[in-house]
């Protein structure tokens, strides 16, 4: 019995080990981009680009940009394998750029279904639209960072603090399935040895089909969630007054009753505090004038929005989950898309402003 | 017996009569011996050995044929007095030399506050300590002789009408069926009288302090005494109780229950977390947030073996710097410890054989096995980790959680003295939650614990104990 | 009526069923039960995994019933009822399909690893090194498979307190409007749930094992009703981070919902959830398998030993044939469909006739 347990035992430890991952003898991908490849240049159908850090011993990052152009995704991989000294996972990735051109034509839903079924990876890992070209963009050196966290740390605090919303992965494959609900991915682009997010991409399933300036991220995202932020929205009074206001709390409702289907209310509250004035001096009456001129401001630019959302026939706001929550029955996609773009969607804003900084 | 040189046996011819002596010098007191039997036996001719037992002024004189326990009791530093040659009717005197060591500080389990003394190697001596302290009838104390050849005294000490007749004679029955022919210390017996001989854990916590021993008696254990121990066996005890010091009762117990809640996360901390660096190393890097990563890989990058080596041969490294200074005299032994600590962990960490982070994970987990009050129960901790490091290496996470609950069931089937060694977890009884894993005030300690299913329950009245809740007017 | 004769020592108190209930109920099932309840029910499928929970009081307090007169298990039962050979053959089907059902466990909980952690793990031998646990464990006793439940349940409970990073994502309004689906959708729903809810049904055998029997009816009781809250919990917040699509496609909804778990010494929880696991599976196979093992001494009047050790073998064998996801799935979905008929169909019936026969025999 004895003797039998220590065969065993001695069988475990030869035979018992699964495939290890030694944290120093792998490349960690932490950022991977996808492109169409140049046709004259390349053959293969996609291009991938997948950077990993090399974490020196003396605290410097050195970043290993892999190309590669495949047919399949997936066959990528191991390419990249074969020109790796070490192993390639990708666990901890942080973020998948796709390019402009892609998300155009071709649409991410296959590359994100990938990811989408690769247990290794997170519902964290943040989603963008590259603009401009992907392999530069990726390979560019950003200083003594991870290129991969460098991406993730721009846009998770953008989406913390910032004006975007949250666009990690599980957020895009949520609105990609809902019925009542499109995604949209930010866009990201290169400025000198900086990344700048320069907008938001609207898709309808998995393709792009409008965009969204940074200017108007701000009215987005009070359409799109509930938020409070530290970055500040600035109304031009006169030509020469204007203000900032910072530190918002925003709240947004709608308003949908089955009875009016074809009438939907959105309401916008924000809470905000003056942080830059330059006219003289702040009255009760200039304060009324800063909230009236930007509820106005704000709701045209909302308004705006919708439409063009209408006509497109996208609806990244979600509203089609709020009226399918008041709505019995099966709920059909289709027919919503088709009422949607005929319905009567109202703005409605409304701006509190509660301090003025430490001066009156 | 002439064979040793310290026997002495002479003949001595006084009035008339002669009489034989026969005693070891080495066992035997010389002063009562010159003073009282000498000069009795001397004084008058002596005619039987009746006489000698009348006037001699000692007690436990023994008039016996029986060659057996003539041998035994000479062994035992008794004098033997002979009328003539050829009758073999002894009077036995007893006469021992009792030396011991006086009662000093404990060293093991020192505290700051609280009684200094500790026990001794003398049984008479430790059993003075402990009635001292428990002056009540119903302390009894059984004896009996262990060992075919040490002849070793052992004494179970109980509370007569408070501790379960059963606990008593299971270590009755347990002790009474030893036979070995050595017991030389009260650890011998723990390991013999253990209801798993082949687990790591010990089942009997044992304690040099005698107030410690009185306050368990009168809790309803039983305690084991043997002579020429300086330790107490106490049980029937449980896991928790391997973990609380006895300085808790001293503090207050809020300070108490904050100092046994570290030490129970300093185990946990312990066993776990250097198998739980090889298990993220290994297997699961996704695990590390990103910030960590960069420290980590770059403290690995010049390491060329795989994290469970890396593991153990620091582990062994502290093992051997442990051994090494518990080998060794005090003094010495301190300096191994500075020199091998300081020495060998930045050498080993410049040379690239180990990493920075595991040397202080690793130090850490030695340092928080020691915090276990008993000195046993910190041994098997640091034992345990070595089974954990090679399931860690073998799946991971996973294999940490099947050691873990191996270890569980382990622990599950253990009982000490026949009752649950897990209690009052498991099985889970409220009640004695008191004073396990947080002690509460000493208000709430009325009752005496379940699991030691006490004859008399009861402790004090609480109620009379209750501190007026009122505020002040 | 004669039941079997436990000793006293080997009782457990009458609480501990509480543990017993719920930790042979929380298994492979929770892991990814919302998926098959949402498919027909969707948003109302926690409507229907709180009806399942709900109609399963009734049942337990049936078996109970039934216990407390025979106060035997379910070997005396039905050799009281349907005479040695048929209830015999009625014995050796329940012993079946509780040791279906520890393949059933082991073999979901292999495969989750495969495919989350480590997918060349060998499944003889990780599968073997946990049946050794599993033996180790059944070879104290009762008492002490009574205790691993309890540890089962105590200790990884603090994996309830992950369920609160989903939340921060979840869309409430998913949940409206309530009761969107037909009856009979919700109760397609129920009967997805069921599966997860299984395992009490070992009551039958170890009911001679508990102190003062009667007594832990409420206990009983108490242990379902924790499921049932978690799971309705568990299902709530899983309706509230997918959106129904989304869930369809997800086959191990409580493991994906863990991967958005982060904290700032930890990323990806769900590796630490799956590990942690297998602590909740050991009870699961120890009291399945017990159950299997103590049903077969029963009849065969052997030791349980002798008994034991090649039902681990059968069981590491049986389960190591399963290969692929399809066969696994049929598998979950023949033991949860025998379950179900077994909890809702046969032990009703059981109580039925163990009444009319009493009523008979008083009449005689």
């Amino acid at each position: 019995m004895r003797r039998s347990f220590n065969l065993f035992l001695i069988i475990l430890l030869l035979t018992g080990c699964v495939q290890q991952s030694i944290l120093d003898d792998i490349q960690m991908v932490t950022i991977i981009g996808y492109d169409l490849p140049d046709e004259d240049k390349e053959d293969g159908l996609i291009k991938g680009i997948a950077v990993a850090p090399q974490y020196l011993a003396d605290g410097k990052i050195e970043n290993n940009v892999f190309v590669e152009t495949a047919k399949l995704s997936k066959e990528i991989r191991s390419q990249y394998n074969s020109k790796s000294p070490k192993p390639i996972v990708s666990g901890k990735l942080e973020v998948a750029m796709f390019s402009r051109e892609i998300a155009e034509t071709e649409g991410v839903t296959g590359l994100v279904d990938t990811l989408h079924r690769d247990p290794s990876i997170g519902s964290r890992v943040f989603l963008g639209i590259a603009n401009g070209d992907t392999e530069e963009l990726l390979s560019t050196n950003y200083g003594n960072v991870d290129t991969g966290t460098y991406f993730q740390d721009i846009l998770k605090h953008n989406s913390k603090h910032g004006m975007l919303p949250e666009t990690n992965l599980h957020s895009f494959l949520y609105s990609y399935y809902s019925e009542g609900s499109d995604p949209f991915l930010p866009i990201l682009d290169r400025d000198g040895d900086k990344v700048k997010i320069t907008g938001i991409g609207l898709l309808d399933g998995g393709k792009m089909v409008s965009e969204l300036d940074a200017d108007n991220l701000f009215t987005f995202k009070i359409l799109q969630e509930k938020f409070s932020s530290n970055d500040s929205f600035s109304v031009n009074l006169d030509q020469d007054k204007y203000a900032a206001i910072y530190n918002i709390a925003s709240k947004r409702k709608i308003e949908y009753n089955s009875r009016e289907a074809n009438k939907i209310k959105i309401r916008g509250s924000i809470l905000g505090v003056i942080k830059e004035y330059s006219g003289k001096a702040l009255t009760p009456e200039a304060l009324k004038e800063i909230e009236e001129t930007m509820e106005k401001d704000i709701e045209k630019r909302g308004t705006k929005m919708i439409q063009s959302f209408q006509e497109l026939g996208i609806d990244p706001i979600s509203l089609g989950n709020a009226v399918r929550s008041k709505t019995r029955g099966e709920f059909d996609r289709k027919k919503w898309i088709d009422e949607y773009k005929n319905m009567d969607i109202s703005f409605d804003m409304n701006v509190k402003i509660t301090e003025s900084g430490i001066i009156e | 017996m002439k064979d040793s040189g310290d026997f002495l046996h002479f003949e001595s011819k006084q009035h008339g009569s002669s009489f034989f002596l026969y005693y070891f010098k080495t066992l035997v007191h010389e002063t009562p011996l010159n003073e009282h039997i000498l000069r009795y036996l001397s004084r008058e001719p002596l005619t039987s050995l009746k006489e000698v037992k009348d006037k001699i002024p000692i007690t436990g004189i023994i008039i016996t044929e029986d060659l057996k326990t003539i041998c035994e009791k000479v062994m035992t530093g008794y004098v033997i007095v002979r009328l003539h040659d050829n009758s073999v009717e002894c009077a036995l005197i007893p006469c021992q030399v009792k030396k011991a060591r006086s009662v000093s500080q404990p060293e093991v389990e020192f505290t700051v506050v609280g009684s200094k003394e500790a026990f001794v190697e003398s049984l008479d001596t430790n059993i003075h300590l402990v009635r001292k302290r428990l002056p009540v009838h119903e302390l009894k104390a059984f004896e009996l002789t262990l060992g075919k050849l040490t002849n070793t005294k052992v004494v179970v000490m109980y509370l007569d009408g408070v501790a379960n007749e059963e606990n008593v004679n299971t270590v009755k029955q347990r002790l009474k069926d030893i036979h070995v022919d050595q017991v030389v210390d009260s650890s011998v017996i723990m390991q013999l009288i253990s209801d798993n001989r082949n687990s790591p854990f010990p089942q009997l916590v044992d304690t040099e302090r005698p107030d410690r021993v009185v306050s368990v008696l009168c809790e309803g254990k039983v305690v084991i005494l043997s002579d020429g121990s300086p330790q107490a066996l106490i049980g029937p005890t449980t896991l928790v109780e391997f973990f609380s010091a006895f300085e808790d009762y001293f503090v207050n117990w809020i300070v108490a229950s904050t100092s046994r809640l570290i030490r129970l996360f300093a185990v946990l901390f312990s066993i776990l977390v250097t198998p739980i660096y090889v298990a993220t190393l290994t297997y699961h890097y996704e695990l590390i947030p990103s910030d960590l990563l960069s420290t980590l890989v770059s403290s690995r990058q010049r390491i060329p073996l795989p994290p469970i080596l890396e593991a153990i041969f620091l582990e062994l490294s502290i093992e051997l710097l442990r051994e090494a200074g518990a080998r060794l005299p005090t003094k010495v032994g301190q300096t191994i410890g500075i020199v091998g600590g300081i020495v060998i962990g930045t050498a080993s960490v410049e040379a690239g054989l180990t990493s920075n982070v595991l040397l202080i994970i690793v130090a850490l987990s030695a340092l928080a096995s020691f915090t276990t009050p008993v000195y046993r129960m910190s041994n098997t901790i640091r034992l345990t980790r070595f089974p954990f490091l090679i399931f860690a290496h073998l799946w991971g996470l996973l294999g940490i959680t099947i050691c873990f609950s191996f270890l569980i069931v382990h622990l599950l089937k253990l009982k000490s003295l026949g009752r649950p060694f897990l209690e009052p977890i498991y099985p889970l009884r409220v009640q004695d939650l008191k004073d396990a894993i947080i002690r509460l005030p000493l208000s709430f300690q009325s009752t005496r614990p379940i699991q030691l299913q006490t004859e008399d329950t009861r402790r004090f009245n609480r109620r009379t104990q209750k501190e007026k809740n009122d505020f002040h007017e | 009526m004669s039941g079997p004769v436990v000793k006293d020592q080997y009782k457990v108190s009458p609480f501990l069923v509480f543990y017993l209930v719920h930790s042979v109920q929380v298994g492979v099932g929770v892991m990814g039960f919302q998926r098959i309840s949402a498919s027909t029910a969707g948003n109302d499928a926690w409507i229907s995994v709180f009806g399942a929970g709900l109609s399963l009081h009734i049942i337990i307090f049936l078996i109970y019933k039934i216990l407390n007169k025979e106060k035997g298990d379910i070997i005396s039962l039905h050799k009281n009822l349907f005479g040695k050979w048929i209830g015999g053959l009625l014995s050796w089907i329940v012993i079946v399909y509780f040791v279906a059902m520890s393949i059933t466990v082991l073999r979901t909980y292999i495969e989750v690893i495969q495919v989350w952690m480590f997918p060349d793990l060998n499944k003889w031998l990780f599968g073997g090194v946990f049946l050794l646990l599993t033996y180790y464990c059944l070879s104290g006793g009762f008492r002490v498979v009574a205790g691993i439940s309890f540890f089962g349940v105590v200790l990884p409970f603090y994996l309830v307190l992950t369920m609160l990073f989903p939340v921060f994502y979840g869309h409430f309004q998913d949940l409206l409007p309530i009761f969107n689906h037909s009856v009979k959708e919700i109760y397609e729903g129920v009967k997805g749930a069921s599966l997860s809810f299984l395992g009490f049904t070992t009551l039958f055998l170890y009911y001679p094992f508990i102190k003062e029997p009667e007594k832990s009816h409420r206990w009983a009781q108490g242990g379902h009703l924790l499921t049932t809250i978690m799971y309705t919990v568990l299902m709530i917040v899983t309706i509230a981070y997918f959106s129904t699509a989304q869930l369809e496609k997800t086959i191990w909804a409580t493991l994906t919902t863990w991967k958005i778990a982060e904290m700032p010494f930890v990323q990806r929880f769900e590796y630490i959830g799956i590990a942690s696991w297998a602590l909740v599976i050991l009870p699961n196979l120890c009291i399945t398998v017990w159950a299997g093992g103590r049903g077969i001494r029963r009849l065969l009047k052997v030791s349980q030993k002798s008994v034991t050790i090649p039902l681990l073998f059968l069981i590491l064998v049986l389960s190591s044939l399963f290969a692929k996801r399809e066969n696994i799935d049929l598998l979950n979905e023949y033991t949860s469909k025998v379950g179900f008929y077994f909890v809702y169909i046969y032990v009703p019936l059981l109580f039925v006739i163990q009444y009319v026969k009493s009523k008979v025999v008083k009449a005689k």
